[in-house]
């Protein structure tokens, strides 16, 4: 049996074992907190599998895999400079985030700064970033599809969306809590069989060394200046502790101890992705030092140099990564239009059927509205992703974090941080200049973000409130 | 970078071609043929083989050179032949490919066993058996390895330079695993009466 033909089989079988578990986790969604934060149960394994899950999409399974690849070991230390962001998260905002007990990010915006407009800020930042991250995944689920089984990119990307779709609209927060397991499990798996494969048919880590030394030194090390891995992890690390839906699963955990826990055990699933896609990366550089794109990388080692079961395997915990991230994402910006703006300014008496109605019909809505921007391949992938994570780590930051943890912090402050944050971000990005005022834009955004909280809120702290979590 | 992940299958326009052809003595004869190649090729060092008779479309014996593990090959001419000589008769050897120092659309890879009694190509994935195997690629292997069911053992391979990779690997891994267990061990007990 060919590598495409398991792939099909086993995209099959996932699709199969998705629906049971969206159906399964249906019944313990009875309510809008069983559906949108798992009823505040998960523990500190599930929860590390959920946090890493997010986190851990087409990006890192596919491109990370890619930037290794051309430029070696040196960008595998942005796994520990990104935890820096976890750590962060460890300290200033889980356990915060857990004692205030919301459903959304904007929840929690709007309590701690007393202002409803802000939710609808918040709202709508989250819609537009999470609908080009959305985008991202369909975009990359497409490719990989196509590239695997000859199916057309259309079909393709109607595949992923339906898969992300089913299970989140059936269980919400469960199915995402457990299919995010699922996908540690098999990533764990997957990197637990290729990374000794690829080893010993290199030769051994020295001789994988040797090769790609005499390929070029700096695929040994220094392809990245410390300050260029600073600046790549600082986005993403500090967009992590705060990213909506990262702050939806502090929520789903059962307590404030649990989600320090949980950060701990996803450190233990990154740790496992992060020498899996090192491993991969290098050694595919070995068998094949020539491929016309980096992106090729997975798809090449899967489908002609890998074992038929392991290239399947592998492929199989990319297409759960890229599904499993889909659905988070469909969950949260569902949820931020669908609690945060009709029911809350609309409906505010609804039923809790009436709430699961309203949620279940969001997230048809926004699994298709992607998928027009995903058809239009507005950009390659992982500049969309990368766009979209500066833009809402630029809107969130510093509300977030200064906000749980500075009373000082105003409504005007926040309002100005969440402008000037993606403001500042976008204008990078438009005038594609990188390096202006030496600054990279996520540095600009992140900078642009903060400063703003903080100089607008000392100019109007007269209307300062202290926030507490009684304050909910 | 994405977008030009074009589907696979419509690279396979067999334009190149290696053909690997393994005598009872498990000497590898290889054919290679590709339309871009260049005059620069190189491979992969073995420890288990050895690259000889390199004979040009001329006729002319090509020399390698190069410190290792990747040697050289200069004023290479399409179609282009050799032979890789295993050494100590290995149970599994992986024997190096020429190859051009640039991407090429695809290659058609064959290999056929006159007897040596191959059991398995275990790299790259080829389809197959019964004494030959195909495949096509969307790039040049850099090896081809193969299994007996019996011979010694693989002889220890040279060490080259690796830079400071080990530094980078072994310290990224340490830095790993104790900042997860610290962080674990923390959690776990410090952060309980939060």
């Amino acid at each position: 049996m060919t590598t495409a033909t398991l792939m099909v089989s086993a995209i099959g079988i996932y699709v199969v074992f998705a629906c049971a578990v969206g159906i399964w986790s249906s019944r313990k969604a009875k309510d809008e907190s069983g559906f949108l934060v798992a009823g505040r149960s998960l523990g500190p394994i599930l929860g590390g599998a959920t946090l890493m899950a997010n986190q851990v999409s087409a990006g890192t399974t596919v491109g990370i895999v890619g930037f290794h690849y051309f430029s070696g070991i040196s960008f595998a230390w942005t796994w520990p400079l990104t935890w820096i962001g976890w750590m962060v998260a460890a300290f200033f905002v889980a356990p915060q985030m857990r004692k205030f007990a919301g459903m959304t990010l904007s929840d929690f915006l709007a309590v701690r700064f007393q202002s409803e407009s802000i939710r609808v800020l918040a709202s709508v930042l989250i819609l537009i970033g999470y609908a080009f991250l959305l985008s991202a995944q369909y975009q990359a689920g497409g490719l990989i599809f196509g590239a695997v089984t000859g199916m057309t990119y259309g079909h393709a990307v109607l595949l992923v969306a339906s898969i992300s779709f089913v299970y989140t609209v059936l269980g919400g927060m469960f199915s995402n809590a457990y299919i995010g397991l699922f996908k540690a499990a098999i990533l764990v798996a997957a990197y637990s069989c290729v990374i000794p494969f690829l080893l010993r048919e290199t030769g051994g880590l020295h001789a994988l060394a040797g090769s790609l030394y005499a390929i070029d030194p700096r695929l040994t090390g220094g392809w990245f200046s410390v300050r260029q891995l600073i600046a790549l992890s600082l986005a993403v690390g500090l967009g992590t502790a705060t990213a909506p839906y990262e702050i939806t699963a502090f929520y789903s955990l059962s307590s404030q101890r649990v989600t320090r826990l949980a950060i701990g055990y996803s450190f233990l699933f990154q740790a496992f992705v992060a020498v899996g896609v090192l491993v991969c990366g290098l050694a595919t550089r070995n068998l094949m030092p020539y491929l016309t794109n980096p992106d090729l990388a997975v798809p090449t080692l899967s489908l002609y140099l890998l074992p038929a079961w392991m290239g399947v395997l592998l492929l199989l915990a990319v297409v759960v990564t890229l599904t499993r991230t889909g659905g988070a994402l469909l969950l949260t910006s569902a949820s931020s239009f669908s609690h945060d703006v009709y029911l809350h300014f609309l409906r505010s008496a609804a039923t809790e059927r009436e709430k699961l109605a309203v949620h279940r019909v969001m997230i048809g809505l926004l699994a298709l509205a992607p998928i027009g921007i995903a058809m239009a391949k507005l950009d390659l992938v992982n500049f969309v992703i990368l766009f979209a994570v500066k833009f809402l780590a630029s809107a969130f930051f510093a509300p977030v974090v200064l906000g749980l943890n500075w009373s000082g912090g105003t409504r005007a402050g926040a309002v100005a941080s969440m402008i000037l944050g993606p403001t500042a971000v976008v204008t990078w990005a438009y005038f594609q200049h990188p390096t202006l005022l030496a600054l990279e834009a996520a540095e600009a955004g992140l900078l642009a973000n903060t400063i703003g909280f903080i100089v607008v809120s000392l100019a109007t702290n007269s209307s300062s409130h202290t926030y507490s979590a009684e304050t909910a | 970078m994405w977008l030009a992940l074009v589907p696979l299958a419509a690279l396979c326009v067999y334009a190149d071609s290696i053909d690997v052809e393994i005598t009872p003595a498990r000497t590898m004869i290889v054919r290679e043929n590709f339309s871009r190649a260049g005059s620069h090729l190189i491979f992969l060092a073995s420890s288990c083989a050895r690259i000889e008779k390199i004979q040009s479309a001329d006729g002319s014996v090509l020399r390698t050179s190069g410190p290792g593990p990747w040697m050289t090959v200069s004023n290479a001419s399409m179609p282009l032949s050799y032979e890789a000589v295993p050494l100590a008769s290995p149970r599994i050897c992986s024997v190096p490919l020429l190859m051009p120092e640039h991407p090429i659309d695809s290659v058609r890879l064959t290999i056929t066993d006159h007897g040596s009694g191959v059991t398995r190509v275990g790299i790259p994935h080829v389809e197959g058996g019964a004494g030959k195997w195909t495949a096509t690629f969307p790039a040049v292997p850099s090896q081809v390895q193969l299994e007996w069911p019996a011979g010694a053992a693989l002889p220890k391979a040279p060490l080259f330079p690796i830079g400071r990779f080990a530094w980078n690997f072994w310290g990224l891994v340490s830095v790993l695993v104790l900042w997860t267990v610290a962080y674990l061990i923390w959690a776990r007990r410090g952060a309980g009466s939060s």
